[in-house]
Formats: C-alpha cells, structure tokens, sequence
C-alpha cells in the first residue's frame, strides 16, 4: 500500500550496536527491515520501512538500543523518499539479507 | 518457529576474538557461524544454539578478549527478529 513508504536509517559503529538497533526497530513497530549497507572502517547501517509514524517510533526506539551497546553514528526518517532514492537501498548488496532472512525459516 | 538465541562478540583486533572464539568453543558446544572483519580494525564473532549456551559462551568470550583488548562488546538475543538472526546466519552481511 502507498502509505507505508517512510524510510528510517540508523548507523552506527560495529554488528553489535547495530543488532541491537534493528531488533528494538523490529521489534517496537510495524516495520521491515530492508537493507544492511557496509560503510567502510566499521560503520554499518540498516533501512527500515513503514509508514512514517512506525518509522519514527522504530528509529527513537533504536537510537536508545544502540546508545545503550556502542555508538550511533547517525539517524534519520525520510517521510516521503523519491522512488529513485528508495530504489537506492534495493540494491543486490542490500537484497542479500532479505534473501537470508527468507531462507531461516524454509531451509530448517 | 522462534529463532534461536544469538550472540555477537566484537572487538579491536584479530586476536582477541578468536582467543574468545577458541575459549568457547572449548567451554560450551556453542555454533560459531562466522568471525568477520568489519573494517576499520573491528573483528567480529556470530554465535548461535540455545539460550543458556549462547549467554555461557558469550560471557566467555567477552572476558577472553577484555583480557587483550580494550574495546570489547558483546550481546546476547534470546529470540532475535529474522533481520537478526539473519546478519548472525550470515555475517558476510556485515563484514568479510
């Protein structure tokens, strides 16, 4: 449906910071997570994606997970993202974990 | 169907992590899926298996690699979301 097409992005320093901002964001709204970027020198981001007041309520959410295990090094919801730019984190390095994700539960 | 519990050890430096992973492996029967590197001299660790094992190995392996290195992280899921479970499956997600 249009309206859930908020984008969130939270980056931080090191996988556990980053885990814990994701499974606070999943886990505190209605949101999927669809992508992982890989920025260099340890700096890792994920995208989530949902409508905005989801979104919103994920990225506070995650922010204080990932203040509590490491640093964060940014956050930012995009209300309204131009389909360029969301197109921009459906790349294959980005498509990889939702490809992981859907085969956890069909491989066992 | 719960995912499994999981557990992430990172820390600066090759050594460290893998005197934690070696000092797991040794004490609990922990799954080690993967050590990464995620740049910028962060090496990192996956585990997975049952929660009292992942916390055991976990605690383990952070007291293992504080011992040589000074930053080191840790956490523990008990039932991760998929995206989780899915950087602890695979880790070259995160890091190669």
């Amino acid at each position: 449906m249009s309206s859930d097409i908020a984008i969130g992005i939270v980056e931080t320093r090191g996988v556990v910071a980053l885990s814990a901002g994701i499974e606070a964001m999943i886990k505190t709204a209605d949101v999927r997570c669809v992508g992982v970027e890989r920025v260099t020198s340890g700096y890792l981001a994920v995208a989530v994606r949902g409508t905005l007041a989801a979104v919103r309520q994920a990225v506070a959410a995650g922010e204080t997970a990932i203040r509590a295990h490491g640093e964060l090094r940014s956050s930012q919801v995009y209300p309204k993202p131009h389909p360029n730019t969301a197109a921009l984190l459906d790349n294959p390095e980005t498509a990889r974990i939702r490809e992981v994700m859907a085969g956890l539960h069909g491989a066992s | 169907m719960r995912n499994m519990a999981v557990g992430f050890v990172e820390a600066e430096g090759f050594t460290p992590i893998f005197d934690a992973v070696d000092a797991m492996v040794k004490a609990t029967e922990v799954e080690v899926t993967k050590v990464v590197r995620l740049g910028g001299g962060i090496v990192a660790v996956a585990v997975r298996g049952d929660l009292a094992t992942v916390e055991e190995a976990v605690d383990i392996g952070e007291e293992t690699a504080r011992a040589k290195s000074r930053s080191v992280r840790s956490i523990v899921f008990a039932s991760p979301c998929d995206a989780v479970s899915a950087l602890a499956a695979d880790p070259q997600l995160v890091g190669n």
